[in-house]
């Protein structure tokens, strides 16, 4: 495998370098392109309390590669990734941070951590991953017709049966390596068909960890018919027949739903139903339920959203496991919002959500909104209440924007026989994000983030606070700067870090090369990248991002 | 790795005028795309490549600076378009957000093509990294002509007169080509 990525590299850089070699005329019919993303970072303690743990990762390096080339030409489109990772721990004694001793007794815990045992003579073996991480090609096979081989992302309807997407560079990138075929029938029916076995981003980013494929094979098909004006019915089958099998033989999910863009008083309808039923080794099988609305309507300027969810043990994910020891989810079950992501029974809970949003003027907006959330888990089942709301004022030809808004959110937890206190947490926030031009290419960007918390353990409540303020400046077509100050009180433990300080530069001048850095440190916690929130380890260290694009 | 091979690739790498569909000499047509709009209509980049200067950008709705920089593309779409430009808002929300997407074009008046690109296949073709906001200019004879990731209230007066130089070019070809009578 990773001499075929080399081999594949070298062709297409070998191919780039002739074509440029032959100076073709402007109007050639083949264009290449380059993103290459080279990034190192120097980690140093990051104040978790872990440093001597299994779970060690403090004090290594790693140098990350993600080298996309594409080739497109008339009726076909063709390109690769491939992704190199190196770690490697590192903890000189010229830091003058612990003895010798303690220094072996870490090495050993970050090593371990990354299933790696001492050679006989001390040393370690190297830790890396180094492959073709996605190759394709997407012929035109007719108007309207086009078929994929290799590495594609997948996804029908909101998700709920079958979500393999990216969604950042060194994040959540799953895909399937197969084939896939979309259609057009009679100008109104649109056919999708796919097989293909689970490829995910093998080097998981937040917490620096290997992980292999789960290559589980999944096939499916899609149809969808337009109704009229663009309002659609639609109809999907997943199954899933697993590779690993050691609990879990596969599953499959069928469903349909409804889209209509176009009914009165503005309204648009998303509705959609999935059956799912899991086989196990061991066990009988179990079914799923999912069902999801989502309306909205056009009053004027006020336009109003209701959704309502339910998802009976809703659970679709490989029969392998990551490098965190988790299973990679197959599909993704939409919320409202990301603090319902709070949730923690997402695929078993019934729920619903109501926001208008209403524009006063041109440039002012307003939004308020409530939600609840019943869990359905048969043990310790989380009910959630939440409001929130904000306004949004541009100016100077909305060139400059400040945003306000704020929320409370209030969860309760079923524990029978252990504690009569069933409060299980209280947030409380405020956020305010603003962007403001100066002067020329000079702008301003100011965020505050402040989260106030209340979590009972067995009834015992405890209080701590997350927030995060940054400050940045930004010269368009030059770079910019930014400073910033973050806290996480949660954990007052010693060697846990609570206050953190970062700042950071980058450089955009070239087109064809920009190149961010960033020093300190940075709280963990619930972070969303893209709408889709994730846990992340605290941040300590120096880090350098190139983006080749050519 | 075939040593004989390294240079090649480090020249490659190193060459960006070469390759430079995306900053220099833009060089063969663009990837065309289907997907749905907001609205549920059919959007075929193929329809418009070689016809009008397209601009791609990307977003999601829950990224601040892209509704900014979004706002001041409706701005340049509203003056421009009856010149050919044509605005194309590529949602990369996933399932979580995506039911957003209507609601920030209906409060913020966008009226150019509003696409989603739920599986990020559309990605694939133009921001393998993902990123967001992240634009791309595609010039009258339907190549790549600009990218830029990121946005800044300061990044407007570029995009624009990037926009209007590229404009300028496709008025000039359609007075001295004959024009393709094809669907717009």
């Amino acid at each position: 495998m990773r001499h075929a990525a080399l081999a594949a590299a070298c062709l297409a850089a070998c191919a780039t370098t002739a074509h440029a070699a032959h100076h073709q005329p402007p109007d050639a019919n083949v264009q290449y392109s380059i993103t290459e993303t080279l990034i190192s970072e120097w980690l140093w303690d990051n104040g978790n309390g872990l440093g001597e743990s299994q779970q060690a990762d403090d004090y290594y390096w790693d140098v990350k590669s993600r080298l996309n080339i594409g080739m497109s030409s008339p009726g076909l489109d063709a390109g690769l990734r491939v992704d190199t990772t190196t770690f490697r721990w590192f903890m000189p004694g010229w830091l003058g941070e612990g003895e010798e001793a303690d220094r072996a007794r870490r090495q050993a815990s970050w090593y371990a951590r990354h299933g790696r045992l001492p050679e006989a003579d001390g040393s370690y073996p190297h830790v890396g991953d180094y492959r073709l991480e996605r190759a394709w090609a997407l012929v035109d096979v007719a108007r309207d017709w086009r078929l994929r081989a290799g590495d594609f992302p997948a996804q029908f309807g909101r998700g709920i049966a079958l979500s393999l997407r990216k969604i950042d560079e060194l994040g959540v990138d799953n895909a399937l390596r197969g084939a896939r075929i979309d259609g057009r029938l009679a100008d109104r029916v649109d056919v999708t068909a796919l097989a293909g076995l689970v490829n995910v981003a093998n080097v998981n980013e937040r917490f620096n960890l290997i992980a292999e494929d789960p290559l589980d094979l999944v096939s499916g098909g899609r149809v969808s018919v337009d109704l009229w004006g663009g309002n659609r019915a639609a109809v999907h089958c997943v199954h899933v027949d697993g590779r690993a099998e050691e609990v879990e033989r596969g599953a499959l999910a069928c469903g349909g739903g409804i889209e209509f863009f176009d009914l009165p008083f503005g309204i648009s309808v998303h509705a959609e139903a999935n059956a799912l039923r899991r086989t196990f080794v061991a066990a009988p099988d179990s079914h799923g339920f999912a069902a999801y609305a989502d309306v909205s309507a056009g009053l004027g300027p006020v336009r109003l959203r209701a959704e309502y969810k339910r998802y009976d043990d809703f659970v679709l994910s490989s029969t392998g496991q990551d490098a965190t020891r988790t299973r990679w989810e197959l599909n993704h079950l939409p919320f409202a919002d990301s603090a319902d992501q709070l949730l923690e029974s997402p695929t078993s809970v019934q729920g619903g959500h109501l926001r208008a949003d209403w524009q006063v003027a041109d440039d002012v907006g307003v939004f308020a909104a409530v939600a609840a959330a019943d869990g359905l888990e048969s043990e310790n089942d989380m009910d959630a209440v939440h409001g929130y709301g904000g306004v949004e004022f541009y100016w100077d030809d909305r060139r400059s924007v400040v945003r306000l808004s704020g929320g409370y959110r209030h969860t309760w937890q079923s524990i029978p026989d252990v504690a009569d206190h069933d409060d299980y947490r209280v947030i409380g926030y405020a956020k305010l994000e603003s962007t403001v031009r100066l002067m020329g290419p000079l702008s301003l960007s100011l965020g505050v983030l402040h989260e106030h918390f209340t979590q009972w353990d067995l009834g015992v409540p405890a209080e701590f606070d997350r927030g995060t303020t940054s400050l940045g400046v930004d010269w368009a077509g030059i770079g910019g700067a930014y400073a910033m100050f973050e806290y996480d009180t949660q954990n007052r433990a010693p060697g846990v870090d609570n206050y953190f300080a970062s700042g950071g530069l980058h450089w955009t001048q070239l087109d064809w090369l920009s190149v961010r850095a960033r020093v300190g440190s940075q709280r963990g916690g619930r972070k969303c990248v893209s709408g889709v929130c994730r846990e992340f380890p605290p941040f300590d260290g120096v880090r350098i991002e190139l983006v080749v694009r050519l | 790795m075939n040593r004989a091979c390294l240079p090649a690739v480090l020249a490659a790498l190193a060459a960006p005028p070469a390759c430079g569909a995306a900053h220099g000499a833009a060089l063969g047509p663009a990837p065309g795309f289907t997907a749905r709009t907001v609205d549920g209509v059919a959007f075929r980049l193929g329809d418009h490549l070689g016809r009008n200067v397209v601009v791609l950008a990307f977003w999601t709705s829950v990224c601040a600076s892209c509704k900014t920089e979004l706002a001041h593309l409706q701005d340049l779409y509203e003056e421009l378009s009856d010149r050919g430009l044509l605005v194309v808002a590529v949602s990369m929300d996933d399932a979580v957000t995506v039911g957003n997407v209507r609601t920030v074009r209906d409060r913020l008046g966008f009226t150019f093509p509003v696409v989603l690109d739920e599986d990020s296949a559309i990605a694939g073709l133009y921001n393998p990294r993902a990123a967001t906001p992240f634009t791309v200019i595609l010039d009258g004879r339907g190549r790549r002509a600009w990218s830029h990731e990121g946005f800044t209230p300061g990044d407007s007066p570029e995009i624009e007169a990037r926009i209007r130089s590229l404009l300028a070019d496709l008025e000039s070809r359609a007075t001295t080509t004959p024009r393709n009578d094809g669907p717009p």
